[in-house]
């Protein structure tokens, strides 16, 4: 229940911009419903019109009014259509523009999460991340996006449009968030069982946050400090975690699963499968298939004592 | 026909002989109006009764062999696509096998009986498909290709060194084998350990053509998993070098 209660603060929604694209996007919306809008009552009041009148006899009337009538009609639907072919063409030209000095991030879509990959000209400061972007106000942030199995789509409705991740075929989209906040998105194009679990946070915050934010991430891991920390990752070493999923700074390296070295600072465990809590990352470890069936996170057979240790140590990876 | 061929056939059959009556009547004076309830045309209903006798006739013969063929491939493909598509996402793992191997055949006291244990996912495409996935994301392709072999011995031939049944490669891939091959026990779960030993088992061909991949979603390095060619297990000396 709390982690309703917490999504119903993330904003997603393409009516409520908080970038310039989205706001390109939104005032498109806001011309085509108006203008449709306004002719739709048109039509509505001929209707009416058309309806209460009463029929008149065949000699008092003129095809000549009707054939103007219709050829009006006709001139003005074509007006009305190619001007809003004209403004779409204008937003799209808006929203496709490309800043030279943009923050790069590789963004691949997987059957069900999302892999974040801040680049950087040195391999150690490269970010990896899951299911979450951080990224700066005002600054604009170019997404390369991409597939590793079946078409997705990356769709950050407060943020920008839409833009699908095509397996082999490079995109990208460029994102300027206007204010902080959380913006929510979501897979927008079916792609198997998880489909609709597969969510995506985008973090905007304050550009020095953004550099401490930064720099936390790439540090290794935290050390495990108390005992039971200490055996939790002895047993993410044992058990199978270290085949799949990556815990920098320890020998597990795994790189097919989400990277796990600052777990804890993250909000959702399976893309938006499971609030990140201790109880929900417990019952996720053993039983992934019962919150996400068919997702690719096995369940793991492990004894309670060892499951709370682990839950302890993935618990202090902030 | 739609109106006529909800008629339960006693009705119906009734209606097909009124109908013959009244065609025989229209040979003398056309009877103006039909007292059947029934507004059918006259021809088609003189067509219906026709096929309704026919039918009649051929329900007391024995069933024509086409039908009966096509009835018995029927229920073939319901047999063998039953399991294709099955998906357990939470299932309890099957048994491990693992005690109960032999690789020798000598042993202390009274010979064991050694049971043959059935991989649960025999047959299952999702489970064959997983395991091809598995088998690359474990990097089993590091050493053995993609079935064609390298470091580690090639899969999709005919010979195996420790044993072609299901439990063999299931304990070959838990316990490690001399020369190579790690101990994967810890590691990998029971359930993917059995999708791997389908996969294994599919890439020379000794799972069901039905269950394993028409088109791989991946590059292909060799010919589509449908058309490998079965070949028959043999033992096979490991190779000592």
């Amino acid at each position: 229940m709390t982690f309703f209660a917490h999504l119903a603060f993330v904003h997603q929604s393409a009516l409520d911009p908080a970038g310039e694209h989205a706001r390109a996007i939104a005032r498109l919306w806001d011309v085509f419903l108006g203008i449709t809008t306004v002719i739709y009552v048109l039509v509505m009041i001929a209707l009416v019109v058309g309806l209460l009148r009463k029929r008149e006899g065949d000699a008092s009337r003129n095809p000549r009014s009707t054939y103007v009538i219709v050829s009006i009609a006709g001139g003005l639907t074509v007006v009305i259509l190619f001007g809003l072919l004209i403004a779409s063409i204008f937003t799209g030209r808006a929203i496709a523009e490309r800043p030279k000095n943009a923050i790069g991030i590789t963004l691949r879509g997987k059957q069900w999460w999302w892999q974040v990959e801040y680049e950087a000209a040195h391999p150690s400061n490269r970010i990896l991340s899951a299911n979450e972007l951080t990224i700066p106000v005002g600054v604009p942030v170019t997404l390369h996006l991409h597939s590793s199995d079946v078409i997705h789509s990356f769709w950050v409705p407060g943020l920008h449009g839409k833009r699908d991740l095509i397996p082999g075929h490079d995109g990208s989209i460029t994102l300027l968030a206007e204010k902080p906040g959380v913006y929510r998105g979501q897979c927008a194009e079916f792609c198997g069982v998880q489909h609709a679990k597969m969510a995506l946070w985008v973090n905007a915050v304050s550009p020095s946050d953004y550099a401490r934010w930064a720099d936390a991430e790439r540090t290794p891991a935290r050390a495990p400090q108390t005992e039971a920390e200490i055996a939790g990752q002895q047993v993410f070493l044992r058990a199978p975690c270290p085949l799949c999923h990556a815990i920098r700074g320890t020998d597990a390296s795994g790189s097919t699963a989400p990277d796990l070295t600052h777990l804890a600072t993250r909000r959702s465990l399976g893309a938006g499968a499971l609030p990140n809590t201790r109880e929900a990352l417990g019952g996720w470890i053993v039983d992934a298939q019962r919150a996400k069936p068919g997702c690719q996170m096995p369940s793991i057979n492990l004894r309670p004592d060892e499951l709370s240790a682990l839950v302890d140590y993935l618990g202090s990876l902030r | 026909m739609t109106s006529s061929d909800a008629l339960p056939f006693a009705e119906a059959d009734e209606y097909a002989s009124r109908r013959k009556g009244l065609a025989l009547k229209r040979r003398g004076p056309c009877p103006l109006a039909m007292t059947s309830s029934d507004a059918l045309p006259i021809a088609e209903a003189d067509e219906y009764a026709n096929r309704r006798e026919g039918l009649a006739l051929k329900r007391r013969g024995p069933c024509p062999l086409a039908m009966r063929r096509v009835a018995v491939l029927l229920l073939v493909f319901l047999a063998l696509g039953c399991k294709r598509e099955q998906r357990q996402y939470r299932q309890p793992p099957p048994p491990t096998p693992v005690k109960d191997l032999r690789l020798g055949r000598l042993s202390p006291g009274p010979t064991p009986k050694i049971v043959g244990i059935r991989n649960p996912y025999q047959g299952n495409a999702l489970a064959i498909s997983e395991g091809k996935r598995l088998f690359g994301a474990y990097n089993c392709v590091g050493c053995h290709a993609n079935g064609g072999g390298g470091m580690g011995p090639p899969l999709m031939d005919e010979k195996w060194i420790y044993g072609s049944e299901p439990q063999n490669i299931f304990a070959t891939i838990v316990q490690g084998r001399p020369n190579g091959m790690p101990a994967f026990g810890d590691k990998i779960p029971d359930t993917q350990v059995w999708q791997l030993v389908a996969y294994v088992q599919s890439l020379s061909g000794n799972e069901s053509a039905l269950a394993t991949n028409g088109r791989p979603d991946q590059m292909q390095v060799h010919r589509q998993d449908q058309s490998l060619p079965e070949l028959p297990p043999r033992a096979a000396p490991a190779v000592h070098p």
